[in-house]
């Protein structure tokens, strides 16, 4: 009974917090703080409903309640990594896009490794974790701290090439966390029995091109509407299924099911799956809040010290590396504290952590839950803040923002 | 062949998926399973709708095969895991079957649903009754060593359990057709108005039982139906109301809204029938399926969102129809026909024979008189939950009583369908877009 009230009261918060109205009519007094009203926008605040509602508050959503949910994870996860995926199609990459992808993909590869390097010495020297723990944890953070949202929309300084260009990064980044948990999934030590990595990638991406496939070849017939969601549906379902079952990444899977989709299914196939995710997408952000914030366990001063320095380092790396990739492959784009407008946090770092705790029920999880949170929360607040600084010093070329 | 080609896909990837090392993590199973029912029961409807069969009559015979009395893909931890999205889809087909229901044209054809209601209720009850008291017990293997009022309890049960319909098959059917005219319209709402009747006679019934059996007169049961009946259809009218009124006022993601509302009101009736039973030792439940028939009504034909909502469900319907048809020919005990095969015939032979004569004197002005009969052979849940409710009341011989009953449910779960899309295709009053 308390499985189904916990999955009521989650679907009718989700339903609620997709509309955002609701939202900004209720608090509309406190909206105008801009930190806040981009907190709000964004729907961070269901991370503190999700810990009332979780082990370190009222209880409702306890621990054997949050293993009954574990199907609409999966379902989330998959929805998320086909959606990520489906977006892909090479064949209609604008030329703008395909200029800054490998700016987008290298700054999200240094801030990664960046925050993996800092974060694996420090759990190992300051909290005295075995090698092991120690790399599952750092890697998940690395890939976390990789992915950005768009710039906020609320901020309005700056071209609107700028802008246009660092909402383009945002958009192709999401590749490298989604990649890089995926690969972390696939490690033999979060697997039982004696087996090798390569056996667990080749079971990601053919599970994804499997999902892939079955959606490609059912939509070559003529389908209706209600087809086209019963396909989706089970697609997500399918891909998500299998890869929790086999403890991979769904974001991966759903991910590669996506890319194929995107590329070889007929466009009339592709673009109702796409709208139907779409229709979704903000429902499933909601729950996957709700649900991290239920998991939170807001653990020790230490690990609050452990977020903060996260944080920092994460906002430095984006900084360094988003600057450093800008100048060596879009060199027009002469902003010095670009970085700054990459700080906002994508959902897919929330489904990182609820992922890895899917997979590992351990405290190595719960700390990367919290240190993600936290890290969402700060940088939510400040996201809006560091953007209008960056932009402010905009002098990009019209060329720039020509192709941008 | 295409989809024969992903229907292989789909067997590959559960063999290899069930032979690599993977973690004890039911609820992934059971996520998995969803999907492949949802895949396969896409492939298995549409290649039986392309031989003239409806659609859901695969999803149940992928059910069964994927099953756990077949290939046991779906075994009981899975099923029970999947349970919720049951009932689920019996509460959200019920707002569908509601929503179907308009009061401008019932109110046309009032007559002829509550002659047909009544020719069927009275000629087939008394039909099967008669058989199995006077004759039929002889074939019944559950008669042997019972008493003469055990025996007519018997014969008195199986008439009224074949009144019973399934208003979540005729939906399903009469959606895949998209029949539209006079006939549907008129056996919707036979099937709905039957569905209730089934439930008050068989209250009745139950209480003559009891009195034959133990000799003690129990009216306590027929109140409690009663009120059950006037409290259902009242809850259905005030969730009607509101969600009129909340659709009215935030128009988006309503059919997350309504799916959301199926799942509410099944739990919040099981969970008040639970507390009341623990409070005061009453056995009063509300039930989900009239509620949502009650609230679909009322949004359609008691205020003016009606169009909108029957959109919303007409959007997600499809998924439902076949999770819902699925994990039904999962579930359907087809075991049970090796023992009872011969008397589950029987009442399949008679029901039928009374259900087409019955249909013929009620409707002899009617044009499409011929295919009323065949219309209505299905029978699911309700009647389910009915022969389930006889193994309470009487466990001395409800279980035998029962495994006859759900053996005749199963097979006309089976052909019921397939006759109704005939009869929807070729009867006068049906336009169809199948």
């Amino acid at each position: 009974m308390k499985l189904v009230l916990a999955a009521v009261l989650l679907t009718v918060l989700a339903f609620f917090g997709s509309r955002v109205s609701v939202i900004q009519l209720l608090l509309a007094r406190i909206e105008r703080i801009p930190g806040v009203r981009h907190l709000l926008l964004t729907g961070t605040e269901f991370v503190l409903v999700g810990l009332i509602l979780g082990t370190h508050g009222i209880g409702v959503l306890d621990e054997p309640t949050l293993t009954g949910l574990a199907p609409g994870f999966g379902l989330g996860l998959a929805w998320i990594g086909l959606l990520f995926g489906i977006q892909w199609d090479v064949r209609r990459l604008p030329p703008a896009t395909r200029a800054i992808i490998p700016a987008a993909l290298g700054q999200a590869v240094l801030t990664g490794a960046f925050v993996a390097i800092g974060t694996h010495f420090l759990l190992r020297l300051y909290l005295g974790w075995d090698d092991e723990s120690s790399l599952v944890g750092a890697l998940s953070l690395g890939a976390a701290a990789s992915g950005t949202a768009g710039i906020p929309k609320s901020v309005r300084a700056g071209s609107e090439g700028l802008q246009r260009l660092l909402r383009s990064i945002a958009d192709v980044d999401g590749l490298v966390p989604i990649l890089t948990f995926g690969l972390v999934c696939c490690l033999p030590l979060l697997h039982d029995g004696d087996t090798r990595f390569w056996i667990w990638f080749g079971c990601s991406i053919g599970l994804g091109l499997a999902v892939g496939l079955v959606v490609t070849v059912l939509g070559t017939y003529r389908l209706s509407e209600d087809d086209h969601l019963v396909i989706l549906f089970g697609a997500v379902l399918l891909g998500g299924g299998a890869a929790l079952q086999l403890s991979l990444s769904p974001l991966l899977v759903n991910a590669i099911a996506g890319f194929l989709v995107a590329n070889v299914a007929r466009p009339r196939t592709c673009s109702a799956i796409r709208r139907l995710l779409l229709e979704g997408d903000r429902a499933v952000y909601i729950l996957f809040l709700l649900l991290a914030g239920a998991l939170w366990n807001p653990g020790s001063n230490q690990t609050l010290g452990l977020a903060l320095l996260y944080i920092g380092v994460r906002m430095f790396g984006k900084w360094l590396t988003a600057g450093w990739a800008l100048r060596k492959w879009i060199p027009a784009a002469h902003v010095r504290r670009v970085g700054l407008g990459l700080i906002s946090y994508d959902g897919l770092a929330v489904a990182i952590a609820i992922n890895l705790q899917l997979l590992t029920q351990s405290p190595m999880a719960d700390l990367v839950t919290t240190v993600v949170l936290v890290g969402v929360v700060i940088n939510e607040l400040l996201a809006p803040l560091l953007a209008a600084a960056a932009l402010r010093g905009d002098v990009m070329s019209s060329r720039v923002e020509g192709s941008a | 062949m295409k989809r024969v080609f992903v229907g292989a896909i789909l067997v590959a990837l559960i063999v290899l998926l069930d032979r690599l090392p993977a973690d004890d993590f039911p609820t992934a199973k059971a996520t998995l399973i969803a999907g492949v029912i949802l895949l396969g029961g896409h492939i298995a409807g549409h290649l039986l709708s392309r031989v003239g069969l409806p659609r859901i009559t695969g999803y149940l015979g992928l059910g069964i095969l994927l099953g756990p009395q077949s290939l046991a893909v779906i075994d009981n931890d899975t099923a029970s895991l999947l349970g919720f999205l049951q009932e689920l889809a019996v509460a959200f087909i019920a707002l569908a079957a509601g929503a179907e229901l308009r009061l401008e044209q019932l109110r046309e054809r009032m007559r002829d649903i509550l002659r047909l209601t009544l020719y069927m209720t009275t000629l087939v009850s008394l039909s099967v009754f008669g058989f199995f008291y006077f004759i039929g017990t002889d074939f019944l293997p559950v008669a042997d060593g019972l008493g003469a009022a055990e025996k007519a309890s018997i014969a008195v049960l199986l008439g009224i359990l074949a009144v019973a319909r399934s208003p979540s098959s005729a939906i399903a059917v009469i959606r895949e057709c998209r029949a539209r005219g006079q006939f549907p319209e008129t056996v919707l709402g036979v099937t709905v108005a039957l569905d209730v009747f089934s439930i008050v006679l068989f209250a009745i019934g139950l209480s003559v039982c009891q009195a034959l059996v133990s000799s003690v007169t129990d009216l306590s049961f027929m109140v409690t139906v009663g009120g059950e009946l006037v409290g259902g259809i009242l809850a259905g009218v005030l969730l009607g109301a509101a969600l009129a009124f909340y659709i009215g006022k935030a128009p988006g993601n309503v059919a997350l809204l309504l799916l959301g509302t199926a799942l509410v009101v099944t739990h919040v009736a099981h969970g008040m029938a639970d507390y009341v039973r623990a409070t005061h030792d009453l056995p009063v439940h509300l039930e989900p399926l009239l509620i949502c028939v009650t609230a679909g009504f009322t949004v359609r034909n008691l205020s003016n969102r009606g169009d909108r909502f029957a959109e919303a469900i007409d959007a997600v319907s499809l998924p439902v129809f076949v999770l819902f048809f699925c994990l039904a020919g999962a579930s359907l005990d087809l075991q049970s026909l090796q023992t009872t095969w011969a008397a589950a015939l029987l009442y399949i032979v008679i029901r039928s024979g009374s259900l087409f004569g019955s249909c013929w004197l009620a409707a002899r002005h009617d044009p499409d008189r011929s295919w009323y009969g065949i219309s209505f052979l299905t029978q699911a849940g309700v009647s389910l939950g009915l022969a389930l409710e006889v193994v309470r009341r009487f466990p001395e011989w409800g279980t035998a009583f029962a495994t006859i009953a759900v053996a005749a449910i199963s097979i006309n779960q089976l052909i019921g369908p397939i006759a109704m899309k005939m009869a929807l295709l070729r009867a006068g009053g049906s336009q169809t877009r199948s």
